[in-house]
């Protein structure tokens, strides 16, 4: 086993158990952890068997094993933040709605109170 | 006497609404509901209005989830001693609910749930969706050694104790079997008592036969997660 692998097989399941952690603890949804735990576990059994990588070099055409290494972290990467800017539009979205749902509703309430408050002092006065 | 309430989440159940009403008032009259309407994109929610019923009204979709949160967050807050959720699409018996309250308050139980796999009466559903409830029988049991014969189902009866735990923490999709598990782990005493559903009435399912494989991923790596959760 080469150190890189060793260095690489630790800072992974490392990696991974973190990951593991932050979403017991909620700090992290599982949804949304769910690419980078998939990507973490691909990352390990590349890293324990790296005949994959080469096969995959060989069938890409790609010059050295290197090169398609960061090739597809790279492509990953756009991928993930991509798939991100998408949750981010939605939630974006789904905010501004709940703002003016709130607004719309304090706005109704602050006139209803006004009414009351309106009819009780009409009904003081009448007697 | 206990406060006991119907959660009934809704999405775009304006055919079956009214039938779960009627079918509430008429075998669990000493249950108050309500319905949380999910932000239905049909007429769920005039047609809950032209009848008066009481409902809560999303203004986004939180899915079964969080709807469902909303339930057991209205519950709490209403002081409520008992509340068991029961779907909106006519899929389950009110006829049950009685009994249910009644084997939860012998058995002093904290949650009880309406199984279909302990008689196997009534809608069985499909081979491949009992195969994967049944794997996450032997899932949970594996890892709470508790047997839960029904841990999908959607019809479940909790008690005050629950009724706190679920309303400030509830899962998101897929949130039965996880659920379970939660009050598993906090040492609940959790009931199954035979009950029959009924196929769907009217309208679409939510789970579609794509999603169930993401489903089976998810919620099998929630349990799992969930095993490792400490609580006091």
């Amino acid at each position: 086993m080469l150190k890189i692998q060793i260095i690489a097989a630790v800072i992974l399941v490392l990696g991974l158990l973190c990951i593991l952690r932050m979403i017991k603890k909620r700090k992290m949804e599982l949804k949304y952890a769910l690419p980078w735990l998939i990507a973490t576990v691909i990352a390990i059994v590349v890293d324990a068997f790296p005949q994959i990588l080469f096969w995959i070099t060989d069938l890409m055409g790609i010059e050295t094993p290197s090169n398609a290494l960061f090739l597809i972290a790279l492509c990953l990467m756009i991928a993930l933040i991509f798939l991100l800017t998408v949750v981010v539009s939605r939630q974006s979205e789904r905010i501004k709605h709940l703002a003016q749902t709130v607004a719309l509703n304090d706005e109704q309430i602050r006139v209803l109170t006004q009414q009351i408050e309106q009819m009780k002092s009409d009904k003081l006065s009448d007697e | 006497m206990s406060k006991n309430l119907v959660i009934i989440p809704a999405y775009n159940e304006e055919l079956n609404i009214e039938n779960t009403v009627n079918d509430l008032k008429k075998h669990a009259p000493e249950f108050d509901y309500v319905i949380i309407n999910d932000c239905s994109k049909d007429n769920t929610l005039q047609v809950c209005r032209n009848n008066n019923y009481t409902v809560i009204n999303l203004p986004i979709n939180l899915g079964i989830g969080g709807a469902v949160q909303t339930g057991y967050r209205y519950a709490w807050k209403h002081g409520y001693d008992i509340a068991v959720q029961f779907d909106g699409d006519g899929q389950h018996d009110a006829t049950f609910l009685t009994e249910m309250r009644e084997a939860l308050e012998r058995e002093q139980a904290d949650m009880v749930i309406g199984s279909r796999y302990i008689k196997k009466e009534g809608f069985q559903s499909s081979g491949l969706r009992r195969a994967g409830i049944k794997y996450f029988t032997h899932l949970i049991h594996l890892l709470t050694r508790h047997t839960v014969t029904d841990p999908t189902s959607g019809m479940r009866m909790a008690n005050r104790r629950v009724i706190e735990v679920f309303a400030n923490n509830y899962p998101g999709d897929y949130p039965e079997p996880e659920s379970v598990v939660m009050l598993l782990r906090m040492k609940m005493k959790i009931q199954d008592y035979p009950v029959v559903m009924k196929e769907r009435l009217a309208g679409k399912s939510s789970i579609s036969p794509m999603k169930s494989i993401y489903y089976m991923f998810k919620v099998s790596l929630a349990i799992l997660l969930e095993r490792f959760r400490s609580y006091k």
